[in-house]
């Protein structure tokens, strides 16, 4: 029978008063909840160890009131002190953004800690998140909410034996932490992976959140978020991704997905522990936004339109647009990318949909050379999978992009030797490492012959030339030949340094896997405990270390163990008795190690690659003195940074000449030619593509993006 | 990720901020803008040569990395000023000695100190 089967049954069994078979109820959860005529009742585990139903109590109070009695249901807290048996260790501050104590129970001894947050609402709003996350499945500390007129505080158990998850982070943690991400998103709790939010008990191995503060409506310090910053949409789908990349970096979106499944099916219940009318608003709004993650986009209709281009917009459009982005440019947001752009593709129906044709009308197009052939691979985001990219791309809201070094707009890569679909063509493999290698990632289009296309390099001419004159372009070209001499001095310069230490790192026995395992691996903290890790095994550790740099471990007697190593006069002696009393910890919340073997594993450090490094130095700085070559490229780039300065001081001179007779907007947009602003520049002209030749250049292939401004007139190849 | 390491990908990520005089609300100390707008041209011609991050340069990397890390610190400062309702425009307008408190503000919340101002 399935989980939400025997919820159900048990408890119309409990509403009609009819006894449950004990095996249904030990399949319970405790703090499930069901609503029903107005009452909420809620699985609680009875003195007998088995859990049953129970009604929550009925206090009188307001609709608007919270009855923090329900949520304290949740929790194991009924051997919580009574306020009067509860003393401060004042010795002890646990940190923390608002202060934690922790107390005692003065009868038991047992300890808690104890917080207050910044204001009787921010604690309040504490404890709703950890019940929150108590529904969700995600593990909190056994807390009591204690309300009075005078206090307002958190009791919860405090746990002796943690290490904070960060310190000793590795997949398996990160899967099991990150198996609640969309929770955290969806409480907003921003800081759930930073410090020591996260720790490990060391008991029985799994992760906590302890420091819940910053959920929901509060930051961790207290302060209000704003109904900007804590909305309808959870945009911390995205924010947290990016925010905690070495905890969120194994998340997929299949993980997402069925996170967000999970978190659907109880929104009832979510709901049902937020009385605040509010916040329970927001939080059905959140709800949806995560479900409409989930829902599948409709096919496209097929349809032909073509929005008439070419012509320049006239100053009032210009305006138009400008206004509508608040003046701002490079104002972008998640739908549609730069808004400007956005604008001008608004005004000329170019964030119209695509036409998309069947593979044999795609292949004759194809064949007609005057086509363009392009590919567009996509990856999939914590806020959306690759998929869901394509269909928007084909038959969604018109995203222009929010990056894009050769211009605004939406990349693809040109296929100049059409009909081949292989890594050996540099368009396909392009798109390709775009679609993250997932080949089915990858939409096909057709740049027709009747689209305006115009190449960079004329761009940035005709940029020049209206903002500038010609007598700004033949300088700036002059300009950009001295600093080309420049860079390909520093590459050479560069190339003759990497050689060196190429070899002086070969010669000396420099071992970067070894390296690697030092710097990461912590040996001093894993082995720490002599008493749990024998010295035997460390010094196995040590040796598979020690022989991979050609060094040497010599046994002198039962205890004794003399290191050396080849680039140094210097040996360390791993003494076991040393080891035994070696145990340190800086308090009682940092991880312990052990002192030898950290004075071991600088020692290896400082001998063995400090050593390396200072020799590498050592040889670069010896033979750049005395070498013809490096001199000739040092004084060739003295040269031209010379020109470059007394050239620059010519151009700007032009610039500033060349920007008294423009309007501001295209005045913003002069001011940074040669990036982004192409995009908008060639928008205003009416020009539906921009191509960028020798774009990423590696093993000499030359590679050459088409830059969409007109989404409407792409012909897209059906997929699947 | 492979696509993460696309140069392009990477470099588009910053590449607003690298020609900027001033990168940032927060007064980092440092030689701006990375990278001249009259160089910029050519600084995209040679990143173009590399497909990936990895392959670039030493020096091309190192402007790279300076501006994501600018970029990290600023993206936190102008949500930080968000939840503490105050625009960017009325941040530019406050006094020398109120700015520097709210700065403060802001890297000890995030548990960082004032050396992250020299990039």
């Amino acid at each position: 029978m399935s989980n939400t089967l025997i919820k159900s049954k048990t408890f119309a069994n409990f509403i009609s008063g009819i006894p449950n078979d004990v095996s249904l109820l030990k399949s319970l959860t405790v703090g499930d909840t069901k609503v029903m005529n107005g009452a909420t009742y809620i699985v609680k585990m009875t003195p007998s160890g088995v859990p049953d139903w129970r009604k929550l109590k009925a206090d009188g109070t307001d609709d608007d009131e919270v009855d923090y009695e329900k949520l304290n249901n949740l929790f194991d807290n009924t051997d919580f002190p009574d306020v009067s048996d509860i003393k401060v260790n004042t010795s002890v501050n646990l940190g923390g953004s608002t202060g934690a104590q922790l107390v005692e129970n003065k009868k038991t001894g047992e300890k808690f800690v104890l917080k207050k947050g910044a204001s009787v609402g921010h604690v309040q709003e504490e404890f709703l998140t950890n019940s929150l996350y108590k529904l969700l499945g995600a593990r909190v500390p056994e807390m009591k909410l204690y309300t009075s007129s005078t206090s307002t505080f958190i009791l919860s158990k405090f746990m002796e034996n943690t290490t904070p998850a960060n310190h000793v982070l590795d997949d398996v943690l990160r899967e099991e932490i990150t198996e609640h991400f969309v929770a955290d998103c969806l409480l907003a709790n921003w800081d759930a992976y930073k410090n020591d939010n996260i720790l490990i008990n060391d008991d029985d191995g799994f992760a906590i959140r302890v420091d819940n503060g910053g959920g929901l409506r509060y930051s961790a310090q207290g302060r209000t978020k704003g109904s900007t910053n804590f909305g309808g949409n959870v945009d911390e789908l995205v924010s947290m991704m990016l925010n905690n990349k070495n905890m969120t970096s194994g998340i997929t979106q299949d993980m997402i997905k069925e996170q967000i499944q999970e978190i659907v099916k109880i929104q009832d219940d979510i709901l049902n522990l937020i009385e605040d009318f509010d916040l329970k608003d927001i939080m059905r709004q959140r709800i949806q936004f995560l479900e409409s993650k989930i829902v599948s986009p409709q096919a496209a209709p097929s349809k032909k339109k073509f929005v008439a281009s070419g012509k320049e917009l006239t100053e009032k459009q210009l305006e138009d647009c400008f206004h509508a982005v608040g003046g701002d440019i490079e104002k972008k947001d998640n739908k549609n990318g730069w808004l400007f752009l956005h604008e001008i593709a608004k005004l000329r129906g170019a964030d119209d949909i695509p036409e998309v044709v069947g593979v044999k009308k795609f292949n004759n197009l194809i064949a007609d050379k005057s086509n363009i052939l392009v590919h567009r691979g996509l990856t999939g985001t914590s806020n959306s999978t690759a998929r869901q990219y394509m269909d928007e791309f084909v038959a969604g809201e018109c995203f222009l992009g929010n990056v894009g070094i050769y211009g605004a707009g939406i990349y693809g890569a040109v296929n100049k030797e059409r009909g081949n679909y292989t890594k050996s063509n540099p368009a396909w493999e392009t798109a390709l490492s775009y679609a993250n290698y997932e080949e089915e990632h990858i939409v096909d289009f057709i740049i027709p012959k009747n689209a305006k296309v115009i190449d960079t390099e004329k761009i940035d001419e005709m940029m020049q030339e209206e903002f500038f004159g010609k007598e700004f372009a033949k300088k700036k070209s002059e300009l950009d030949e001295e600093v080309r001499n420049m860079y390909e001095m520093k590459n050479k310069i560069e190339d003759f340094e990497k050689a060196i230490e190429t070899q002086v790192k070969s010669d000396m026995g420099w071992n970067e896997k070894t390296y690697d395992v030092l710097l990461r691996s912590r040996p001093e903290a894993v082995y720490a405990d002599t008493d749990k890790h024998p010295f035997s095994k460390a010094l196995n550790y040590f040796e598979v270390v020690t022989k991979s740099l050609n060094g040497k471990i010599t046994k002198l007697d039962e205890h004794n163990f003399e290191v050396s190593l080849p680039n140094s006069r210097n040996t360390f002696i791993l003494n076991s008795h040393a080891a035994d009393i070696a145990l340190k910890q800086k308090n009682e919340f940092s991880v312990p190690y052990n002192f030898h073997y950290q004075q071991f594993k600088k020692f290896i450090l400082n001998n063995h690659y400090k050593g390396i490094e200072k020799k590498v130095n050592e040889r670069i700085t010896e033979e750049k003195a005395n070498n013809a070559d490096i001199l000739k490229y040092k004084d060739s780039m003295i040269e031209s940074d010379r020109k470059v300065k007394s050239i620059s001081k010519e151009v700007n001179d032009l610039k500033t000449n060349g920007n008294k007779t423009m309007n501001k907007i295209m005045s913003a947009i002069a001011s940074r030619p040669n990036g982004e602003y192409r995009g908008f520049y060639a928008a205003i002209k009416g020009y539906d593509v921009m191509i960028q030749e020798k774009a990423h250049r590696n093993s000499g292939d030359d590679k050459t993006f088409a830059i969409i401004l007109n989404r409407s007139k792409l012909i897209i190849k059906k997929y699947e | 990720m492979e696509y993460k390491n696309l140069t392009s990908v990477r470099v588009g990520e910053i590449s607003l901020l690298l020609t900027e005089a001033t990168p940032s609300l927060i007064p980092f100390k440092g030689d701006f803008p990375l990278v001249p707008q009259l160089e910029y041209k050519v600084f995209l011609e040679e990143i173009s040569k590399s497909d990936y991050f990895d392959e670039l340069p030493k020096f091309l990397k190192e402007i790279v990395l300076k501006a994501e890390q600018i970029k990290m610190y600023d993206d936190s400062f102008k949500a930080y000023l968000k939840d503490m309702d105050i625009s960017k425009k009325e941040f530019k307008s406050k006094n020398p000695v109120t700015k520097l408190d709210i700065l403060y503000d802001w890297l000890f919340s995030n548990q960082l100190d004032i050396g992250i101002l020299d990039l």
